[in-house]
């Protein structure tokens, strides 16, 4: 049984990619070439290292497998200060809160969505909504969460909560999001 | 203009724009206000439709040229001037330029052509009238791509138009949020990350066929995706690792080679060197972001940039120079940075926030998005600092252009 494994996985993704496509439509101006398996790393992962650089992994992402469905029940988001990735004392219990969940059912895995306010450029904010993501990622690896059940997704600017272009609105953007999968 | 004026200002402008990209950006920032090329379009005659498209659309070309002004003819250094004529089935174009000081023409050309290349003629015979007026390679027939989100839509999708706005063209339509474009060295792909599959991915879009390739798309984010000159790496930037670092892949064996290793920060935007040895990239892992160089095999990477509260989005083009944003006094300003030097120079006006630069082919030229309260256009800029003009405005928002060069 353990054999036929990957042979699911593969059929899995295939079938998610045709029904992906599928939706996807009108798209005849633009074709996907459905190159399976990318999600899953058959790309060239063999790390280099660098002479007199030293590496240090710290907890790397678990691979970017399909994570089942959304669990119902909403979180509260974490939020952020300006250009920052620090969890700040109040947001805490928040991050708790969602370790407590995870502990309560082994079954469930994690989305954690990072976003930002839409000062900067497009393409640091997506590194930076990724930071905040994973620094959430680190606490709850630190409250004793396997790291392995926590994908992140950053979106940057791109899916503001609130719209507007004052700090009330930008203070609402600069979070992270929790999307608890089963 | 008398001849001793034309040759001052040929010394003054033209020459130092031909010798050597270093003077030109030099020689050019350090005489603002040294006099356009000015121009009158007095001798054209426009009679015939065919003659009006072409000769409408070489104007808006040649004065969308920053060292180029239309003034009137009584002002005017050199006249424009030109026919068209139908021949058959094809159209006969005659276009002359003259030196009104000296009487002469400097250039004259005759071209014949269908009745529906009249846009691509103006765009070409742009380019070559201001390679005969200033010494420099034109832009006018080299594609801008961006991205676009019309009024009324949904979809973050992928466009590309010339310069004057003409044969825009829409690549793609799936609704996916879509940034960080670049062209390939070959002008053949874009190169973007697209949440199509509901994570952000790296895709190479082939133009001739529309077909859509993933490159990268491993756990994480998988972002500013940048082909190397010689088009065989392409610079990213990855989180599989735990964090958001810099990574070379080359594109034929597929290895992956990490680039940089800092503390946790946010990493973004590599862009090459022109002789393929280095990339320059934003990190904030000394605090606020700022502009760094590394080598392509390694080591450790160099701060490039000391002021401005954020440093984002650099652009390293043929000439040497990276122009980048910078947030200083509360707006974002397009930048230009001599990596040798270490000066840094202002060039777009403080009206607005203007962010994402692009180098043009003509490395004297910039595309950039201009945005005010989330309403964002296509604009060009000088990288002398003169005015700014509109490239693409209206019906909803443009922005992080790529200059196919």
């Amino acid at each position: 049984m353990k054999h036929f494994l990957p042979l699911f996985r593969f059929l899995f993704v295939s079938l998610l990619l045709l029904i992906l496509n599928a939706c996807a439509g009108n798209n005849d101006e633009d074709p996907l070439q459905s190159d399976i398996g990318m999600g899953g790393g058959t790309l060239g992962n063999d790390t280099g290292t660098l002479p007199g650089g030293e590496f240090i992994d710290i907890d790397g992402l678990p691979p970017r497998d399909p994570m089942g469905v959304p669990v119902e029940g909403a979180y509260a988001p974490v939020y952020f200060g300006y250009d920052s990735s620090s969890v700040a004392p109040s947001e805490m219990s928040k991050v708790q809160q969602i370790a407590d969940a995870l502990s309560s059912n082994a079954r469930y895995t994690l989305i954690i969505q990072g976003h930002t306010d839409e000062r900067g450029s497009r393409e640091y904010n997506l590194a930076l909504g990724e930071r905040r993501a994973l620094a959430v990622r680190e606490l709850l690896i630190s409250f004793g969460v396997d790291g392995s059940r926590i994908q992140t997704l950053s979106f940057g600017e791109e899916q503001p909560a609130v719209a507007g272009f004052e700090e009330s609105a930008y203070s609402m953007n600069r979070r992270a999001e929790f999307q608890l999968m089963q | 203009m008398t001849i001793v004026r034309f040759l001052f200002l040929y010394l003054l402008i033209i020459h130092p724009l031909v010798s050597t990209a270093q003077a030109q950006l030099d020689d050019v920032i350090e005489k603002p206000g040294a006099s356009d090329i000015t121009l009158d379009f007095s001798g054209i005659d426009g009679r015939n439709p065919q003659a009006a498209t072409f000769f409408r659309s070489l104007k808006r070309n040649l004065i969308l040229h920053s060292l180029l002004r239309e003034v009137p003819p009584s002002q005017a250094g050199f006249q424009v001037g030109g026919t068209a004529v139908s021949q058959g089935a094809k159209i006969e174009v005659s276009v002359r330029v003259r030196n009104r000081s000296l009487n002469r023409d400097v250039f004259g050309k005759k071209y014949r052509v269908n009745p529906d290349q009249m846009e691509i003629l103006a765009r070409k015979v742009s380019d070559e009238v201001v390679k005969s007026l200033t010494g420099l390679e034109g832009f006018s027939q080299k594609r801008i791509a961006f991205i676009g989100l019309r009024n009324g839509e949904k979809g973050k999708e992928i466009y590309s138009a010339f310069p004057d706005g003409s044969g825009m063209v829409r690549l793609t339509r799936d609704q996916s949020v879509k940034l960080g474009l670049e062209w390939t060295p070959d002008g053949a792909s874009l190169i973007y990350t697209s949440y199509h599959r509901g994570f952000p991915d790296i895709y190479r879009h082939t133009l001739r066929d529309g077909k859509r390739v993933a490159l990268s798309a491993s756990s994480g984010i998988n972002a500013g995706g940048a082909v190397s000159p010689n088009g065989q790496k392409m610079a990213m930037i990855l989180s599989k690792d735990g964090k958001p670092e810099l990574y070379v892949k080359d594109l034929r064996s597929g290895r992956l080679t990490r680039l940089t290793q800092t503390p946790m920060s946010a990493k973004s935007s590599p862009s090459w060197s022109p002789d393929g040895r280095s990339i320059v990239f934003t990190s904030s892992h000394q605090g606020q972001p700022h502009l760094y160089v590394v080598r392509d095999t390694g080591g450790a990477p160099r701060r490039l940039t000391r002021g401005g509260g954020e440093n984002l989005s650099p652009d390293w083009g043929k000439n040497g120079l990276i122009v980048f944003t910078r947030r200083r006094a509360g707006k974002y300003q397009i930048s230009v940075l001599d990596p040798k030097k270490g000066r840094v120079t202002y060039i777009s006006p403080m009206d607005a926030d203007y962010e994402d630069p692009s180098w043009a082919p003509d490395g004297l030229h910039v595309v950039a998005s201009r945005t005010i309260r989330g309403a964002s256009s296509l604009y060009l800029l000088d990288s002398a600092g003169k005015e700014a003009k509109a490239l693409l405005q209206g019906q909803g928002n443009w922005y992080m252009p790529a200059w196919s060069r």
